[in-house]
Order: C-alpha cells, then structure tokens, then sequence
C-alpha cells in the first residue's frame, strides 16, 4: 500500500503578535512550525504502514518549507517531495490543493492520503476534501481514530460539543486527522543525519503539466486585516402575551433564554420535587432511548 | 429581480441545530436590505416537520430534501442530494454552519464548482449592488480580516457557530414548503457514519457541554462535590463552578467558569453555593436555561436564574439525587425499575466491526 501525507509549515501561535489597531501580524517575529494536526497524520501513516508499504510525505511551499520534510524523512518516511511554483508568495486553499493532487496524479496515485484537520494559525480546513475532489475521491475530515480494514477505514470523527461520529470510508481516499489522533514519534539520531544531507525532490508547474492559468481560481478583490472585534449577539426575548409554558418552549426553540425568573422557597423536600418538576417539563430528563 | 440566498440546514437528533437559525438570521439580515428571497435546504430523513421553523424564522422556500439514505450523515450522499437543488435553485451565496460536516461536502463542492468557500465567518453581507462580503476568524479568533469578491460571484459561507444568536422568530408571509425525494443509491457513498455518539461528560470540554453543574463556595468542601458528581451523572452533566472553588482545589483548573476561566454555553446551568460575582456570571450569559441554589435570597444568581431556589444545598442535592433517580426509573422500562436508568452513554474507542447493524 502507498501512504501519502500532507504536511504544512504554519505560524506557531505563541510567536502571532496581532496589532491591536490594525489587526496585521507583525510578520518579522512569526516563527514557523510543523502543523500539530499533520505531526498526527504524519504519525498515524508511519503506524498504519506494513511491510513493503511507502509513506510519502509532500508539501507545497518554498524552499523554507524543506524542514518539514527533513522532519518527515528523519521519523522514516519513505519519500519526500516539494511542489511549488516560483513567485508566489502564498497559495490559496484551492491552488494547494490543486498542486498536491496533481502531483500524487503525476507520481502515481497512492491508496490513501492523510492531511491534518484543520490548521492551527488561519487554517480553513478546506484543503483535505478539495484534494479529494480533485481526485474524484471521497474525504472525512476532522478523524480522531481510524483502522485499517482491508480496502476500507473505519474512523472515528469529532463533532462540535464534544459528540462523536462513527464510519467507514472505502479506499482510496481522504483523511484529515485531528491534531490530539496520536503524538509524532521522536526523530533517531541516525534519521536526522540522514534527513539532514537528503536531497529534496521538487516539482515545479511544468513538471506536473500545470500552467500558471490553471491556477486562477476566482479570489477576493478585496483582503483587509481587522482588528478582532466582538459581535454583539442577538438575544430572543419571548413574547410576555404568552402563558409561561409556551414562552419556555419558544425559549428552548430559539436558544437565547430571557430569564423567566421564578423563585421557589419551602421545606428542602418541596424544593427538590421543584427542581426535578421543572427538569422534566424543560425536557432534561426524557432519554432518547 | 431579487437573488436567492441558500441556506443549508443541519439536523442533530431530529432537531435544527441552532447554528442552523444563525445562518437563516444572517441570510434574513441580507434579504431584508436587498429584497433577496431566502431558500433553505433541508437535507435528512423524516425531517419534514422542521421546516416550519425555517420557515418561522425567515426562509421564504423551503426545500425538504428526504430520503431514507440520508439518515446518517455521508458526504457522497449530501453531495448528491444537493448538488441538483442547489444548481436549479442558483443561489447568489450559499450560507451554511461552519461544522465538521459542512467542511466535507460543502468543501467538495466548492472545488467542484470552482466557487470561493469561506470558513469561520462572524459576518456575511452583499454590498453595493451586489459585492459579496465576508468577515472571517484566523489564528484562533485573534485576528479578523474583510474579504469582499467581484459582483455577482456565488460564493459559499460557512458562519461560525454562536457569533450572532437567534432573534425572535420573524416569519415572513409566506413560505413555500417543498418535498423532494431524490433518487440515490446508498451502496454508491463510499462514506458512511453508523452512529452518532454523545460527548461523554466526564471528559467534555466545558466549553462543549449541554450541561453544566456548577459549584461554589457554598459547596463547602470534597464532600459536597462528591454529591454534587453523583447528579451530575444521574443527569448526564458535567462539573464546573466558580474561581473560588478552583482556587480551593474542589476542581481542575481548566474547571472553573467565569472571565478568567471558560466562557459556556450548556443548554442546562445548574448552579449549587454560587453567588453570582459578574467575573462568574459573564460565563454563563450564553446558557439556556439557568437553575440556581442559594441560601442568601439576595444573591445575584437566583435573580438571573429561570428557576432560583432559596434553600439548603446540603439538605437539598441528597434529596434531588434520590428524587432523580425516582423519576428516571419511572420513565425507563417497568422491569427495570430497580436499577438505576443509564446515564448518556460514554463514547467507547471502539471502533464498529465489519457488517454491524447499523441503527
Ligand atoms: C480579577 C478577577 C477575576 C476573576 N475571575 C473569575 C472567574 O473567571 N470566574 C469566577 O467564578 N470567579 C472569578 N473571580 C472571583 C469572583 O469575583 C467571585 O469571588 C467568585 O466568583 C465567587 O465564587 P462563589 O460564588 O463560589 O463564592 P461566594 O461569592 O463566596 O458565594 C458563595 C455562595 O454560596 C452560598 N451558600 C453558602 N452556603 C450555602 C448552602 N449551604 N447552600 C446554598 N448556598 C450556600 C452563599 O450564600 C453565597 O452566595 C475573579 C475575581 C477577580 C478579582
């Protein structure tokens, strides 16, 4: 089988300093790192590797970008490759993942590509199921766990407000794994060496059939730094017409609770039949068996 | 003539998620301004009924898109269910929840659309005659940048969850209501969820939680906290409280609610010893519904709370425990009235064998 891993050098966020005015990074202290989530996907392909199988680490960047490969080569990854288009300064989400995929096209596909979910600094998340579509292959994204199960993956996926989803996904495809899925190996000292006097493969846009036209996806006319600022949020204010039962329904429909403010005094046993009444008529205690 | 503004709902047990009438609030701001028409898109099985609340909340049309394939989240099979409707329908913009769901199908599509798709958005609006313009998070929400794209070019939103809240409901007059059912082959998605399951609220985030027992200074030491653990579990809630009752090592650091601590937004706060300092109650503004234990009558707290309760919380948690615990028996199976019913059931790490049943 070939793995192939997405790695990225991102601004690590304990180096950002944002202009409180402007909102612009102060881009000569950023310090650039591995992304946590693709030291996880990095990981997870180096373990879900067996015999006879290669891990091929690939990123798209300058020549800056070469650590992360070396970091790769020097855990045991297999091959690695650079891809990149001179002058550029930065690539959208769309390029990126355009150049990677037709790069994994050009070097023969591998069965399986793990990215990280998700990036810290900006990170849109977009990169993993574009390349995939770009592939004509499906994804998951923001993957906790996974096992191999002959041409398939059964994963385990985080949800928002910590619930979890459990699937499969039929092989070849798209994996983006969470930064907490597993914990990057440590480098040898022998695999440093030898990472540090590899030799870094690149791929320029020639090389994988691209001209410079293929890589103009409609972008913003506009791009302004802001200052970070708190939206106000809305607050639902049920009707006071209403009997309170209905006002407690359109409460917990619309999620923004104006308090309806009852207080309840008496013997501790009163008091706790009150809670539990109120509980069960909020619903709290029904168990969606 | 006026565009179409898509929204796509999500669903999470049967219910819209309110992310979901956060984008529709977004996409009404839009239409009120500009005359737009608000088309929401409601992708599940037996969703149906929901789409009274689109509508209640602003969407003009709604299209209930029902199949028994789409249960379960897939997003091969999203992707075939609306990619059809979304081409007939061509939306000016597409507004979505930013959700883990949405960052695999909507994602595909974008890039099979070749459309700009925008992630983590606190604002979405049109400008001019027709500009469409972003606000969006990086780096952890510490910087914002303005996006704004040439006239006229469909682009996809994805608002992240919480930065807007929900109004009153604001129906406009009438709403057409549609039911689709496309054809689809679910031996085709070469995805597939089997099941959702539930955080486990031991572990979850406080930040995440649905629901919170919090505890003060009047908690009054480890015992009271070991009794304010056993309702937390008869209720599927997780622990949390006060800088001071972190301070005093009743709970973990990353425990404690307020300014300084964890901002929440749980959908039952129960809150036992809890005076109600502004640094506590600025964490707690975003919870549904507030319940709160005290036996000072002036306290803050049980003003704020939808249920204040004067009284004991040594006398009353044992009580409300074994009274829980009645309830719940009632209402689970007769044969087992003897023991206690589940709690949430805990995310196991396990992962689904090859053929299970899939609910
Ligand atoms: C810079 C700064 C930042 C802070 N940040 C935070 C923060 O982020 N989060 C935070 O929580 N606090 C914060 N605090 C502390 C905050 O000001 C309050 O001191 C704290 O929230 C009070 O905690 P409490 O309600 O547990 O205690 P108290 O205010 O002492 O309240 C205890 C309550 O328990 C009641 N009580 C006592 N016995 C019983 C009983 N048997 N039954 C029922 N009720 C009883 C009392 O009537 C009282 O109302 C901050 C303070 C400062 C100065």
């Amino acid at each position: 089988m070939r793995i192939a891993v997405c790695l990225s050098r991102l601004p690590d966020p304990k180096t950002v300093e944002v202009d409180p005015i402007t909102g612009e990074i102060d881009a000569s202290r950023t310090l650039y790192v591995l992304n946590p989530a693709d030291a996880a996907a990095l990981e997870i392909a180096l373990e879900l590797r067996a015999p006879g199988d290669r891990v091929t680490a690939l990123t798209v960047g300058s020549e800056a970008a070469d650590s992360v490969l070396r970091d790769a080569l020097a855990v045991g990854a297999d091959d690695v490759l650079r891809v990149w288009e001179e002058d550029r300064a930065t690539t959208r989400p769309l390029v990126t993942s355009l150049l990677l995929a037709t790069a994994l096209r050009t070097e023969g596909l591998p069965d399986l590509v793990v990215c990280g979910a998700r990036t810290l600094a900006g990170g849109s998340g977009k990169v993993p199921a574009l390349i995939a579509e770009n592939l004509g292959w499906p994804a998951v994204t923001d993957v906790l766990e996974l096992s191999l199960h002959a041409a398939r993956v059964h994963f385990q996926r985080r949800l928002g407000r910590g619930g979890r989803s459990e699937g499969e996904v039929t092989l070849p495809a798209v994996l983006a794994v969470q930064a907490d899925a597993a914990r990057l190996r440590y480098a040898t000292l022998p695999g440093i060496m030898r990472a540090e006097r590899a030799a870094i493969p690149v791929r320029h846009l020639p090389d994988l059939g691209l001209s410079p036209l293929d890589l103009n996806f409609p972008s913003p006319t506009f791009r302004t730094p802001m200052p970070p600022y708190a939206r106000p949020r809305e607050v639902f204010i049920p009707d006071s017409h209403l009997p309170p039962h209905e006002r407690a329904a359109q409460i917990t429909s619309a999620g923004i609770a104006k308090r309806s403010g009852k207080v309840v005094e008496g013997a501790p046993e009163e008091l706790a039949d009150a809670i539990v009444a109120f509980l069960a008529e909020q619903g709290f205690l029904d168990r969606s068996a | 003539m006026s565009a179409v503004l898509a929204v796509v709902a999500e669903t999470d047990h049967g219910e819209l998620t309110t992310p979901t009438l956060e984008c529709v609030a977004e996409a009404r701001d839009i239409a009120l301004e500009r005359g737009d028409r608000i088309h929401a898109l409601l992708p599940g099985s037996g969703v149906a009924p929901l789409a009274e609340e689109l509508a209640a909340h602003g969407a003009d049309r709604v299209t209930v898109i029902d199949h028994e394939a789409l249960a379960q989240f897939s997003a091969d099979g999203w992707l075939a269910a609306l990619e059809p409707v979304l081409k007939e329908a061509r939306p000016a913009l597409i507004i979505g929840p930013d959700s883990e769901y949405g960052r695999t199908w909507l994602a595909r599509l974008s890039g099979r659309w070749r459309m700009p798709l925008v992630t983590s958005c606190s604002r979405v609006r049109v400008v001019e005659d027709g500009y469409p313009e972003a606000y969006r998070f990086t780096h952890d929400r510490r910087v914002h940048e303005r996006l704004v794209w040439a006239r006229g070019t469909m682009a996809g939103f994805m608002l992240a969850p919480g930065v807007r809240g929900i109004g009153p409901p604001r129906p406009p007059e009438h709403t057409e209501i549609e039911i689709v059912t496309p054809k689809l082959d679910p031996t085709s998605f070469r995805d597939r969820i089997f099941r959702t399951l539930p955080p486990d609220p031991s572990t979850v985030d406080l930040t995440d939680a649905e629901r919170i027992v919090g505890a003060g200074l009047g908690v009054g030491g480890p015992e009271g906290m070991s009794q304010l653990q056993q309702l937390a579990d008869l209720l599927g809630a997780t622990l949390g409280g006060t800088r001071v009752a972190a301070d005093r090592g009743w709970l973990a650091q990353n425990r404690f609610i307020g300014t300084t601590g964890k901002i929440v937004s749980p959908k039952l706060y129960l809150a036992f010893g809890i005076s109600g300092a502004g640094q506590h109650v600025a964490g707690i503004g975003n919870s549904e519904i507030i319940i709160a234990v005290n036996t000072d009558r002036t306290s803050p707290l049980l003003k704020m709370a939808d249920l204040g309760v004067i009284g004991d919380l040594h006398e009353i948690v044992p009580l409300l425990v074994r009274k829980l615990e009645e309830a719940m028996n009632e209402r689970a199976a007769p044969d087992q009235a003897s023991t206690p019913s589940p709690t949430i059931e805990p995310v196991s790490s396990a992962m689904v064998p090859d053929g299970a049943e899939r609910p």
